[in-house]
């Protein structure tokens, strides 16, 4: 489903990726751990199209295309979504009408019909439930006054109701207590299914109690240097990043 | 008496500190002579411009600054609380003067005064309660001569005002409108006061607007200006009696060429008074918006409070926006803050949409219309508030996001 060649990035002109080759099939759920600074959000966000990051050299596909050559919403539309490490506030945009709005968009692309209002009220509720958030929050503003674990639950919220092929969630356990953690790794595991993958990129191996990995990689300096399964992130959760960072230089 | 009483040579100039970014060559170039009373053809063309009746609301429209009584209600018509009376100031009770220091920026509210045909003059007495529309609608091309609207309003102690203000045109009108108002709010009394300026784009406006608050007396002053080739708005609100309370909220929008320029001058007169100023100003194309948000706490008024927001967008490389917090503080005690911020919109907010799957057009109508959210939604009738709404979207050019928003 994703295919990561060689990928060179980057950021106002200091190179930050520098040669990361990933491939990611669907059914898959990969994390993607590794040090501060080591690249995992440039990932995340290059992936989802953010401006401001120059590919250098090297290839991404997905679904068969060119994903570098779609615009942010193109991608949006095509499948992929970016589950924010910092979610902006909207002040004055409400959450229903940014999810009726994006589910539109997705269903434009695909040919169908504008979401019925009655299906879509309830099927969020539905998803809210879910996710164990109030209702109140619709009417609010996107993200408007949220805690930090709101934040992060409403971005989950987003990704059940658009029902991404390819959900790119970065630091999405970051600043979350526990009983968010156990929430939120509720809402990922529900959109497991063998036609969608899940690229978790995490410091802490804790997510991963949650939502079991099929693959761990870890990011040093812009590449990856080590990959394995389950087992490698508790590892790095003994010995840390060093005696893989040393490898890398 | 008429505008020439006035000799043109003391008329502000963009040379003037609070004219500076007015553009004034057109405007001097209208007719400033009076407008003629509108005739049966302008009546026809005026209908056709204004917007539906607000619920519960009766309403008296002007055209070209003359009252038409079939255009307006009997029931605002036949109010005892008003009165609509031919002539200009001098020839009605006049209007106390204004203090030295703020006579020059009030020099086209001196014109209005001279020029005036006619004023309406709203006097709801003690605990009474008004609910009035006024609509002016102007036909006016640069050489028909110019629409004075003049409007009194005195409100006995206690009184609760609503006032709907709109000044309007008839579509690709090049003419001059110089309005004014005279407010003076009785102690206890409470205004709320929407006005919104939606004349044709080509349009001139100038409007001076002084209100005075009694002891206790509120204002809640909602001014949308959208229209307008120039517009002006000078304002001077003194809070002159202990306890006055002011919330001031203005937007104001300005594309293509467009200047869209305000003045608002707060004096805090007496102890105990309250500012709140929130102004959000959007300008794409070679437009330009200015707002100077002048607010002046004196030494006679100790334990005052004064919040002040302005902001501003930028939608264009070419566009210009000035917005000047002024706060001059001569007393101690005193509670104030104030800040201004100008920018285009904001790259996390736009990436956080498009990765949602909005295209980039919607995106910025929706940052656009959000970064209006403060000011519009003090507009608490939901019938008024989805009119300016829409006429916000139309100047946007964003109507189908709005549409669905609305």
């Amino acid at each position: 489903m994703l295919k990561v060649d060689n990928l060179h990035v980057s950021v106002a002109g200091k190179a930050v990726l520098k040669g990361l080759t990933l491939e990611v099939n669907a059914g898959e759920v990969h994390a993607i751990m590794g040090p501060n600074g080591s690249g995992k959000s440039t990932l995340s966000y290059v992936l989802a199209g953010r401006p401001g990051y120059e590919v250098t050299a090297g290839t991404v596909r997905y679904d068969g295309q060119d994903l570098l050559a779609l615009a942010p919403e193109e991608r949006a539309r095509a499948g992929v979504f970016l589950g924010f490490q910092y979610p902006v506030e909207i002040p004055g945009v409400n959450n229903v009408y940014l999810l009726k709005a994006a589910m539109n968009a997705a269903r434009k692309h695909r040919g169908l019909p504008e979401v019925d209002a009655f299906e879509f009220l309830t099927l969020v509720k539905d998803k809210m439930k879910l996710m164990q958030m109030d209702e109140a929050f619709l009417s609010r503003g996107v993200n408007e006054g949220f805690s930090g674990g709101e934040k992060k639950r409403n971005e989950i919220l987003q990704m059940l109701v658009l029902e991404p092929k390819l959900a790119l969630l970065d630091e999405t356990d970051s600043g979350l207590d526990i009983d968010a953690l156990k929430i939120v790794a509720r809402g990922v595991n529900t959109l497991r299914s063998p036609e969608r993958a899940v690229v978790l990129v995490t410091h802490y191996q804790r997510l991963l109690d949650h939502i079991v990995p099929d693959r761990v990689h870890v990011l040093a300096k812009g590449r990856i240097v080590r990959s394995g399964d389950r087992s490698l992130a508790l590892e790095l959760e003994k010995r840390g990043y060093d005696w893989l960072t040393q490898d890398a230089a | 008496m008429n505008a020439t009483a006035l000799p043109t040579s003391s008329l502000p100039t963009s040379r003037d500190e609070n004219w500076k970014y007015a553009n004034l060559r057109a405007v001097e170039k209208a007719s400033a002579r009076p407008a003629a009373a509108p005739t049966a053809a302008d009546v026809t063309i005026a209908r056709a411009a204004l917007p539906a009746s607000v619920a519960g609301v009766s309403r008296l429209v002007f055209v070209n600054g003359s009252p038409v009584d079939a255009l307006s209600d009997p029931a605002a018509l036949q109010h005892p609380a008003v009165q609509i009376r031919a002539g200009n100031d001098a020839q009605l009770a006049p209007t106390p003067p204004l203090p030295a220091n703020a006579a020059a920026d009030f020099r086209y509210g001196a014109v209005n005064a001279a020029s005036a045909t006619h004023a309406v003059t709203l006097t709801p007495g003690r605990d009474a309660t008004l609910d009035l529309e006024l609509l002016f609608v102007t036909t006016l091309n640069a050489a028909d001569g110019a629409a004075y609207p003049r409007l009194v309003l005195e409100a006995a102690p206690n009184s609760r005002v609503n006032l709907i203000e709109r000044h309007l045109s008839t579509p690709g009108i090049t003419g001059l409108t110089n309005a004014a108002a005279r407010v003076m709010l009785g102690d206890g009394s409470r205004l709320v006061w929407t006005r919104i300026q939606q004349q044709a784009p080509t349009a001139q406006f100038i409007e001076s607007l002084h209100v005075t608050l009694g002891a206790s007396a509120e204002l809640a002053l909602q001014n949308v200006a959208l229209g307008g080739q120039f517009a002006r708005t000078t304002a001077r609100i003194e809070l002159a009696g202990a306890g006055a309370r002011l919330a001031l909220h203005g937007l104001a929008l300005a594309d293509a060429t467009r200047v869209v320029d305000g003045y608002v001058h707060v004096e805090h007169l007496a102890a105990h008074t309250r500012t709140t100023e929130i102004f959000r100003g959007i300008t794409g194309g070679r437009g330009r918006v200015a707002f100077n948000g002048h607010i002046t706490v004196n030494a006679s008024a100790p334990q005052s409070e004064s919040e002040q927001s302005l902001r501003g967008l930028l939608a264009g490389a070419l566009c210009e926006l000035d917005l000047r917090p002024q706060l001059e503080i001569y007393t101690d005690a005193v509670k104030a803050s104030h800040g201004a911020t100008s920018g285009k919109l904001d790259d996390n907010m736009m990436f956080y949409l498009l990765s949602r799957g909005i295209d980039p057009d919607t995106a910025q109508g929706l940052l656009k219309w959000a970064f209006l959210e403060d000011v519009v939604s003090q507009i608490a009738r939901r019938d008024l508030r989805s009119q300016i709404e829409a006429q916000i979207a139309a100047r946007l050019g964003d109507v189908p996001v709005a549409a669905e928003l609305l």
